[in-house]
């Protein structure tokens, strides 16, 4: 079946693009190795109000870690509401959240479908559970708000094999970046949150070399570590002290619990980082807004008017 | 955002019944506004009509709540100022013929071959172009071509064309619904709008013939490979390439690029088209496409990571497009009146207020960057309405040339 | 989303249900203990048609069965979506073993245990809620969370390696056959954790390289998880639901239960083969012990409690009917909003303490722990495959 509301292409089945692996030496010295401290995230880049119809909206970007290998990830969030429901929606005491996260179809190293696929869709019920946990949702009995999140980028390594698992990880990351911008485009929206929820990623990684002992790094790159042991995203409100969502995934003995207890310290942490970005930015968003002038640009305020046809 | 009363705010005088609702849900706002000073102008010929005027409160508004609470008489009163001094402008405070200034970040994205972020106004558009193999196996309907000569005849180069379209080589989606504006939210197929721009946007694709089929074409050609084997370089092989064409096997067209265009808007303010064109031209201008070579052995084209050729682009020219809406001092005139009694303004590049109301759009394409700077329309599109006629178009023509070079000047 | 499908319960009978749960110990409406799981009936290999099969009945009137079904498939390297490892797939078919393209280094060693490579796409797991769409959100969610510890690792995807070329492509169908009374993850995942301890695979009679064929006695098929004495070593893993409602930590909380929860984690705990040192060995011996698990933690994921969906409760201080002023929006009326009051039921706002996810955690894995006593309730289950 195809679908006909979209501009189809080619019927015959087309692969992307295989490249010989000549420049093998060239790879191993491109091969990514961590050179921040364990304890550093990349650096962001936030931006509020990119969107100005819709009620509020954020940009985020995450640097790249080396030119042509790995991209940063950029993601466009927009808040739409709160608006009253349909008439059909029985009565709800608290907001409807509904998040929606898509990636692009040029955002990762193979081209993306239009219809949201389950990792789309398990990434916005995650950001949801984050999400609704900082929103008061009973100051809005009876309305809904859509929020939207479109990955124009991936944190994808270019050349990393799937066989490393790398996608898997890599979806801690867009998530963690999802639950900062998310939080930013809100809070551009103006709605109450009992605090600005921020992602936080830290991972158990083992680097390459023989036999070192696991290392706990926050905001980790796959491709810059030989294996990634384990691994956790949480969406923490650094006033309250608490934490809305937690997704931890990987293989670690049971009887350690110290060494999950420190990796979730660590994505913590890497949330702190995150969230004083957030906080930075909303400061400037706000300070640029005080002039009541900024979203007119005119000067022609003197117009008389009545209404005649 | 609320104005201070007097100088700075729009009075709205309480006028017919059919905003009353709306109005009076409002005054419990307004609790403060003052009535309307009797010497103003514009009340004076509509006293008369009203008696009781003064009994009624006037209210203020501040500019946003009343450009959506009634658009039409708010731009009209924009466009048409009551003293001759001010010029007419825009809500948005453009003069008529005025656009918006264009930004383009090529190469941005690393997953694409070639990308573009175009930002005009408040409407920013995201377009990646992503460069697949389709091995000519797999195209059910395959005309296989007999040679390399380069295409140099007209019929050569029509059925170029052909080829691209036959084999749906150029494959450009628009996504619409990423919440850019609260009308597009996502989890929906795309709408009306959505389909109609992708559609326009493939259709001057091909027509304009802005992508080269040469440049999509991976060939496999059989005696440079057996040359390889035995050894001799890239360079000979090429010197030698003349001399040995009698003998060797011809070479053969083994598969395609397919170039997948997919737009995303980020942001929408209004006339999607003019920048959702510009951001395919950019990003195809600035596609690399891998050099790649047919695999006999594995049936399937290897591509070089070193190696990477621009896509040729150059022989459609820069294809611009600009498009204006025409807004019209009667919101409902019945058709067939007489186009004089109702003023019209000729809104270039109009924004997502401006479009709500005007129910006439024109869309030029233009190319002046012809040999002695020629302007070559390569395309005219109009929609609704009855105002734009030949002279206005002629007029429009000079208009799509400004654009032309500032849209060529940002490409730069 | 269907872990936050509501519960029919009035602001008075969740702040009942939430101050009887917050007691020590706490009394939960059915009578079960803090750390108790529902009883459950369980039997494997109720499907002929598959390679395992298992089904489980809740005491609630929950139901699931599981089926796994197997089937060859060719390995396929170096096109559709790799962009690397072209070179690697030539050599090896020439014969050549050259090893570990994929970290960038090559080695020359002979095909071992270590060699073999899972993906996770040889696995496909599907979930089925009646009344729900399959790409409901809460279904994804679900059927995420199960994939996830099974794939955790890459241990499992292991198993399902013939040899260079082929590999098994496991269907996992998951369905849920009576309404979703509660919240389906843990009889899910228990019943995915029977069928795949119950999964047999024809036993391997060709070698090497060549295309795989396989002894058609069924007697003679080894179990997908390697067996000694009629014990499994290693396990699939079970995901636990655990809930926390006051200073209380509740397992296996039904639907009523879920509702007031303060903070719900689904907690997927692996059984790895033991791989204790003698001196460990001699340790328990002495003190002893006998020897634990070898649990492994896959993954935690944080479940949107439904609780925070409930409608709150009015105090009487505010209540009309109790003759509190009914005058328009007072300035105190926001900041009454967000102190509580005692037997008013509201819902939980904001997250929960790192400290309290992490003793969730720690009570489901703990040595003698809900994930211990589990393991060994299913340890007595019958495999029929």
């Amino acid at each position: 079946m195809t679908d006909r509301r979209r501009v189809n292409g080619p019927v015959g089945s087309t692969n992307p693009p295989v490249f010989e692996d000549e420049p093998e030496q060239e790879f191993g010295a491109q091969k990514g190795i961590r050179t921040r401290t364990p304890t550093a995230t990349r650096k962001m880049y936030l931006k509020t109000g990119v969107t100005p119809s819709a009620s509020g909206s954020a940009y985020l970007e995450i640097e790249a870690s080396r030119k042509g290998a790995v991209s940063g990830l950029k993601l466009s969030c927009t808040v739409h509401g709160p608006r009253s429901l349909p008439r059909s929606t029985p009565f709800s005491p608290h907001i409807i959240l509904s998040t929606h996260v898509k990636y692009a179809p040029f955002a990762t190293k193979q081209r993306r479908g239009y219809i949201r696929d389950p990792t789309e869709r398990d990434l916005g019920s995650h950001l949801e559970t984050a999400l609704r946990g900082a929103i008061i949702a009973d100051r809005w009995p009876k309305s809904g708000v859509d929020i939207i999140i479109s990955i124009v980028e991936g944190d994808h390594d270019r050349e990393t094999s799937k066989s490393q698992g790398g996608e898997a990880w890599d979806m801690m990351n867009a998530l963690s970046g999802c639950i900062t911008v998310a939080s930013a485009a809100l809070a551009d929206a103006g709605i109450d949150c009992v605090d600005t929820v921020a992602g936080g990623v830290a991972a158990l990684v083992r680097d390459e070399g023989d036999d070192t002992t696991p290392r706990i790094v926050i905001d980790p790159i796959p491709s810059e570590h030989e294996q990634i042991l384990a691994a956790c995203c949480v969406a923490y409100l650094p006033d309250r002290d608490e934490i809305t969502n937690l997704w931890f995934k990987g293989d670690l003995p049971a009887s350690d619990m110290e060494l999950y207890s420190q990796l979730v310290e660590k994505g913590i942490q890497a949330s702190r980082n995150s969230n004083e970005v957030i906080v930075n930015s909303l400061l400037i968003s706000t300070r640029e807004q005080q002039p009541h002038e900024r979203h007119d640009g005119t000067t022609r305020m003197h117009i008389a008017f009545n209404l005649q046809r | 955002m609320k104005f201070p009363l007097g100088s700075s705010s729009l009075n709205w005088m309480y006028g017919r019944g059919r905003q009353s609702a709306a109005i009076r849900n409002l005054e419990t706002h307004n609790p403060t506004s003052t009535s309307h000073p009797e010497s103003d102008s514009d009340l004076l010929h509509t006293a008369d009509s009203y008696s009781s005027i003064m009994a009624i409160p006037s209210l203020s508004f501040s500019r946003p709540t009343f450009a959506k609470l009634s658009p039409h008489p708010y731009l009209l009163t924009n466009l048409s100022p009551q003293s001759p001094s001010t010029k007419p402008s825009r809500t948005n405070g453009r003069a008529p013929h005025e656009a918006r200034p264009v930004q383009i970040h090529t190469s941005s994205l690393s997953h694409a071959h070639g990308s573009a972020l175009v930002r005009s106004g408040n409407t920013t558009v995201v377009c990646g172009v992503r460069a697949e193999i389709l091995p000519v196996t797999n195209i059910p309907q395959y005309r296989p071509r007999s040679s390399l000569q380069p295409s140099t005849t007209a019929s050569d180069e029509a059925a170029d064309r052909a080829e691209l379209k036959a084999y749906d080589l150029l494959v450009p989606n628009i996504e619409l619904a990423t919440g850019c504006a609260p009308q597009f939210l996502p989890g929906v197929p795309p709408s009306t709008l959505a389909q109609t721009l992708s559609t326009r946007v493939y259709s001057l694709l091909h027509s304009c013939g802005v992508v080269d089929p040469k440049s999509l074409r991976i060939w496999h050609d059989p005696s440079a490979e057996a040359k390889k084997t035995t050894g001799e370089g890239d360079a000979s092989m090429q010197d030698d390439n003349d001399d040995d064409e009698s003998e060797a096997e011809p070479p053969q067209l083994m598969a395609y690029w397919v170039l997948y265009i997919d737009l995303l808007f980020v942001s929408f303010d209004g006339n999607p088209f003019d920048a959702a064109w510009t951001a395919v031209m950019a990003a195809l201008r600035d596609t690399k496409l891998p050099e790649a070579r047919w695999d006999p052995d594995r049936e399937m084209a290897i591509c070089s990571r070193t190696r990477k050729n621009p896509l040729d682009v150059s022989r459609g020219g820069l294809p611009v497009a600009c498009t204006a809406a025409v807004f019209q001092e009667k919101e409902y005139a019945e058709a067939g009146g007489l186009a004089g009694e109702n003023r019209h303004w000729v809104l270039l590049d109009p924004d997502r207020l401006e479009e709500s109301l005007c129910r006439e759009t024109v869309t030029m394409v233009v190319d002046c960057g012809g040999v002695g700077g020629e302007t070559r329309i390569r395309s005219i599109e109009k929609q609704g309405g009855t105002v734009i006629g030949r002279e206005l178009m002629r007029g429009f023509a000079g208009v799509a040339e400004k654009r032309w070079r500032e849209v060529r000047d940002a490409m730069q | 989303m269907a872990s936050t499908q509501h519960a029919l319960l009035s602001p008075a009978e969740l702040a009942y249900l939430h101050a009887s749960l917050s007691l020590t110990p706490p009394i939960r409406p059915d009578g079960r203990a803090a750390n108790q799981f529902r009883p459950l009936a369980a039997e494997t290999g109720i499907l002929p048609g598959t390679n395992g099969s298992a089904r489980i009945c809740f005491a609630d009137g929950t139901e699931a069965i599981v089926g796994v079904k197997a089937e060859v498939e060719r390995t396929r390297r170096g096109d559709g979506g790799r962009e690397d490892g072209v070179e690697y797939v030539s050599s090896r078919l020439e014969g050549d073993f050259v090893e570990g393209v994929s970290s960038g280094e090559g080695a020359i060693a002979a095909v071992d245990e270590a060699d073999r490579v899972g993906e996770s796409e040889w696995v496909e797991l599907s979930v089925e809620i009646p009344g729900a769409r399959d790409d409901d959100a809460g279904t994804v969610f679900l059927a995420a969370m199960l994939a996830e510890a099974l794939l955790a690792g890459g241990e499992f995807a292991k198993k399902l390696w013939i040899n260079r070329r082929f590999h098994w492509k496991l269907y996992l169908d998951i369905l849920l056959i009576s309404p979703p009374l509660s919240y389906p993850l843990p009889l899910l995942s228990l019943t995915t954790h029977l069928a795949l301890l119950a999964t047999r695979l024809p036993r391997l009679k060709s070698e090497g390289d060549e295309d795989p064929f396989f002894d058609d006695d069924w007697a003679a098929a080894p179990y997908l998880y390697a067996r000694k004495d009629g014990k499994a070593t290693a396990r699939p893993p079970v995901s636990l639901l655990v809930m926390a409602v006051g200073n209380n930590i509740i397992f296996d909380p039904s639907k009523e239960e879920l509702a007031v929860a303060d903070v719900a984690l689904a907690v997927s705990v692996g059984e790895e083969t033991a791989t204790t040192t003698a001196a460990e060995a001699d340790e328990a011996q002495q003190q002893q012990q006998p020897l634990g698990r070898n649990l492994r933690l896959l993954s935690v994921r944080t479940i949107d409690p439904p609780s925070r969906l409930t409608p709150p409760g009015v105090p009487n201080a505010t209540n009309s009917a109790y003759g509190a002023a009914t005058t328009q929006k007072q300035p105190e009326a926001r900041a009454a909003e967000s102190e509580a009051v005692e037997g008013v039921w509201k819902a939980p706002r904001g997250g929960a303490k790192a400290l309290v996810m992490a003793a969730l955690v720690q009570k489901a894995l703990m040595r003698g722990g809900v994930a211990d006593e589990v393991l060994d309730a299913l340890d007595a289950v019958d495999l029929v495959a």
